[in-house]
């Protein structure tokens, strides 16, 4: 008679992540660690599954970004059927891709940053959240929830679903842009363009008083890795990677997405079901690197769009070299929103964006195929074996929130050291380290629903091992 | 009168899509002018937006199995509140949303819940026995409801 076998992660009781802080014998911060303790197991489950298949599960893997891996899914496949897809597709999976990264940035500049940068990272937790927000000030809030729902109502247009459609398909996409939907989405452009620039302008002004954040909110330097044109602009869909130094020097340039693993390793810690990719040819850890937002604009030479580029004249003078501080994630953002906006209203004028022409159809022409996007979170990789009747033999899985991990965790030691002076933990230092970790706008805050309390779980541990102190949140 | 009715729902884990099954339902029926149907997976902060633009809304849910049979049905009125201790964006009820859309857009429309006793939330499609013998009589009841008084 067959068993039922159960397999409980007992540690998700305490929270998706978990935070250690390891003192020395002068009772000074030594180390600090975080625990990603949930177990996903996608690369393993997927295998002897038709390539076909492939956007449609891997897009259950967030319920945030389901888009970015229908995307890089379907490039994957789009490899496997050997084929090039219409360039009305390529232009529609761009906008899909874009509305996702201003409805994700909106979500967590709005809704999960905005309560410490406007009430303070001291302020009550039962009124530091949105509710507190709109309280105090009700505008950035409607700006914020106006910015999401645009970025969700395209994807909706689009895809006919808001959280996991199934439009972007190997080949290109199921069906075209409809006329009238396109003249929607361009008549809202002014409005949501008026609402980003005004936030930026609000943002601008308020640096100056968050500049103890930016000192020790993960400022260090690392390499900084993404997508970029052959131009070296910003690039979201295609493009191939290059690596920027601390200095703002470009280390390798032009790497085809094909090469990846060579470029790229995977370091696996017993601490964390997070993977930690480095740059290879640096060694582990030397190679840390950090994508996303940041390094999308530190590696950019432009970005192809006349309001996001006069931004990012800015904010390229915000350091010698490249930008190291990652509370500026947060400004990232916005810039990449305005971006966002400018570069829909371009593809919805294109003159063939109504083409009916959106589908390559093929069998399995390639046992290998390797799709590569930029995610609001950074680089995402999916790369698949497939056997001659197109099912999967292996798949591999890099992720954009994995791509921060060792940065993440150097960004979590640093407030450590910085704002943990005692044995005894605080509220606020608590949220310290939380808005470290948001600010990296990790995945697992995500799905674990995190806004002011995220769940996590911080250990205080003494040179002897013994656990000093513990807070719980969530 | 502008009636919203909001059903709810992953349909992808048994009863949890109750609602969002209750709202099809409802939408092959001949309904009253002026009634939207609207399905979604979760509530969101966006729909605080739309809410603000109705005068009553009808939010259909499942509830968690507690003391009540599976498919025994519930009704509430509904103030705006904030129930949850976490205000997050996967959280929200239709009681936190009812209130940012009287903070942000200055009108909460008035609002009922209409909901059944969960049996399973399994990883499976598909409603269990009870609660599809729950299905149209909580259609019944949300109809009813939307007709002008």
């Amino acid at each position: 008679m067959p068993e039922k076998i159960v397999i409980e992660q007992v540690t998700r009781i305490e929270g998706h992540a978990k935070v250690s802080i390891f003192l020395n014998d002068d009772g000074g911060v030594q180390d600090a660690q975080v625990h990603v303790t949930q177990v996903r197991g996608f690369e393993k489950f997927v295998e002897g599954r038709p390539f076909y298949e492939m956007p449609s599960l891997t897009a259950r893997t967030c319920g945030i970004c389901p888009v970015s891996h229908l995307i890089a899914a379907s490039k994957a496949c789009d490899q496997i059927l050997s084929v090039r897809i219409p360039t009305t597709a390529v232009a529609l999976r761009r906008i899909l891709n874009l509305a996702q990264i201003i409805q994700s940035h909106a979500l967590n500049f709005f809704y999960l940053s905005s309560p410490d940068l406007l009430l303070g990272m001291d302020a009550d937790p039962a009124k530091r959240n949105l509710f507190g927000l709109a309280e105090k000030h009700p505008q950035i809030v409607r700006d914020g929830v106006r910015l999401r729902q645009f970025g969700q109502q395209i994807i909706e247009r689009l895809a006919n679903k808001r959280i996991h459609p199934a439009w972007v398909i190997p080949g290109g996409v199921a069906s075209p842009l409809d006329p009238d939907v396109r003249n929607q989405i361009l008549s809202e452009i002014p409005e949501v363009k008026a609402i980003i620039l005004r936030t930026l302008d609000w943002y601008k002004k308020s640096l100056s008083n968050y500049q103890e954040y930016v000192r020790t909110f993960a400022n260090f330097p690392s390499l900084f890795l993404g997508l970029v044109t052959k131009e070296g602009r910003l690039e979201h869909y295609h493009g191939s990677l290059r690596v920027v130094t601390a200095r703002g020097s470009i280390l390798t340039d032009q790497i085809p997405v094909e090469d990846y693993a060579t470029y790229i390793g995977e370091a696996v810690e017993p601490w964390s079901y997070l993977k930690s990719p480095y740059y290879k040819p640096l060694g582990y850890a030397d190679g840390m690197y950090r994508v996303g937002p940041l390094a999308r604009l530190n590696i950019a030479n432009e970005c192809g769009t006349p309001q996001a580029d006069q931004e990012l004249a800015e904010f390229h003078c915000l350091d010698k070299g490249a930008v190291l501080s990652s509370f500026h994630y947060h400004y990232a953002r916005l810039i990449e929103i305005l971006y966002g906006i400018e570069r829909i209203e371009q593809l919805l004028n294109e003159p063939d964006i109504l083409s009916t022409n959106v589908r390559a159809h093929a069998e399995v022409n390639n046992l290998e195929g390797i799709g590569v996007s930029e995610a609001p979170r950074g680089t995402l990789i999916h790369h698949y074996k497939v056997n001659e009747d197109g099912l999967v033999q292996s798949a591999n899985l890099i992720i954009a929130s994995g791509n921060n991990n060792l940065a993440m965790n150097r960004g979590v030691l640093q407030a450590a050291r910085y704002y943990v002076r005692a044995d005894k933990l605080t509220e606020g230092m608590l949220n310290r380290v939380e808005a470290v970790i948001r600010a990296f706008d990790p995945c697992l805050a995500c799905s674990t629903h995190a806004l002011g309390e995220m769940p996590l779980a911080i250990e205080l541990v003494s040179s002897e091992g013994k656990i000093l102190d513990n807070l719980v949140r969530g | 009168m502008k009636t919203l009715v909001i059903g709810f729902g992953n349909t992808l884990r048994q009863d949890d899509g109750f609602g969002v099954y209750v709202a099809e339902a409802l939408a092959q029926q001949p309904l009253p002018p002026g009634v939207d149907i609207h399905t979604c997976q979760q509530l969101t902060p966006e729909l605080a937006i739309t809410l603000s633009q109705y005068d009553r809304a009808a939010f259909i849910d499942i509830s968690a199995p507690g003391e009540l049979a599976p498919g025994s049905l519930i009704e509430a009125d509904l103030l705006p509140q904030v129930t949850s201790a976490s205000a997050v964006t996967h959280h929200f009820n239709p009681a936190t949303l009812l209130l940012l859309a009287g903070t942000l857009y200055g009108h909460a429309p008035q609002a009922r819940v209409f909901s059944a006793a969960a049996g399973e939330f399994n990883l499976a499609e598909g409603l269990t026995p009870p609660l599809q013998s729950a299905l149209p009589l909580l259609t019944a009841c949300v109809l009813a409801w939307i007709q002008p008084s």
